[in-house]
């Protein structure tokens, strides 16, 4: 099966969760080799954020297992890129 | 990532257990708050027994000792209800936002932790600050002296309790960064009011 290279996730953020750890505990699965958490929005508990993951072939169950844990919710998966390199744009 | 000490962990992980629940300053204000009750309904069980002129001091520490677990039971009965049912609201509150269900997950251990932590704290805080009014009448028992009078027993546990005001008013004034001289005199205040009222009511 080929690999994911990148994944553009919308999720939701408790407001007490520091978004700094969040990308790091992200940057820290094995497979994944860069993480981006983009906050769009902040409402009164929850902000909403665009987290993107790059990686060589990312394991979606850890990042999922790691964005589960820690009390974030993923509301859908806005963009997935696989095969052997990335197309630009 | 530097690999710490399982202690040191524990310690990194409450500590970011407090930020997620945003407990650190509830368990400072009512460290205070609870030691202070404490060392004032002890200051009265040591008034009573001084006005009332006990000098079995046996009679002191045992009533002081039941009176320091009342206060102790009292303040981790009344926090861990009163705070596990705050931070159950707080999470019910969080997953609807989230549209998602937090058992299992960080927010839900660190709030937890929180209640716990608040129980013992304002458990032990009362429980500590009574008993320390105990300890001149334990010495006195446990090392007799023909030097030392029963008045003077009880002037040293008065004295100590007016040391454990001065050490909260200035712990106080350290978290307001206010004058800790003025802090400790406010907390003093209580301690010389109490007295006063219970001299009065007892014709003293």
């Amino acid at each position: 099966m080929s690999a994911i290279l990148r994944v553009v996730l919308d999720a939701l953020l408790p407001l007490k969760l520091s978004e700094v750890e969040i990308a790091k505990k992200l940057a820290d699965v094995a497979s994944v080799s860069a993480a981006d958490v983009n906050i769009k929005e902040m409402e009164k508990k929850v902000q909403t954020a665009k987290i993107t993951l790059e990686g060589e072939d990312i394991n979606m169950d850890d990042v999922m297992l790691v964005l589960d844990s820690s009390g974030v919710s993923v509301k859908n998966i806005d963009r997935v890129s696989t095969g052997k390199r990335l197309i630009s744009g | 990532m530097v690999s710490l000490s399982p202690i040191k962990k524990q310690i990194k992980n409450i500590r970011k257990y407090l930020r997620i629940s945003e407990g650190g300053g509830l368990l400072r204000r009512y460290f205070v708050m609870n030691a202070f009750d404490g060392v004032l309904t002890m200051v009265g069980v040591v008034m009573g027994a001084y006005v009332a002129g006990v000098t079995d001091f046996a009679l002191v520490i045992a009533i002081g000792i039941a009176t320091s677990v009342a206060v102790g039971v009292s303040g981790l009965w009344g926090a861990f209800l009163t705070e596990a049912a705050e931070r159950r609201g707080e999470l019910k509150s969080m997953e609807k936002s989230l549209h998602r269900e937090l058992k299992g997950t960080e927010i839900e251990e660190a709030f937890r932790v929180t209640t716990y932590l608040t129980a013992v704290v304002f458990g032990l805080s009362p429980f500590i600050a009574a008993i320390t009014l105990l300890l001149p009448f334990g010495a006195y028992m446990a090392f007799p002296t023909e030097e030392a009078t029963a008045q003077e027993v009880y002037l040293a546990s008065f004295a100590l309790a007016g040391v454990v005001f001065v050490l909260l008013g200035i712990y106080l004034g350290r978290i307001s960064r206010e004058s800790m001289v003025l802090s400790a005199l406010k907390l003093l205040l209580a301690g010389v009011v109490c007295v006063i009222i219970i001299m009065l009511l007892s014709g003293g």
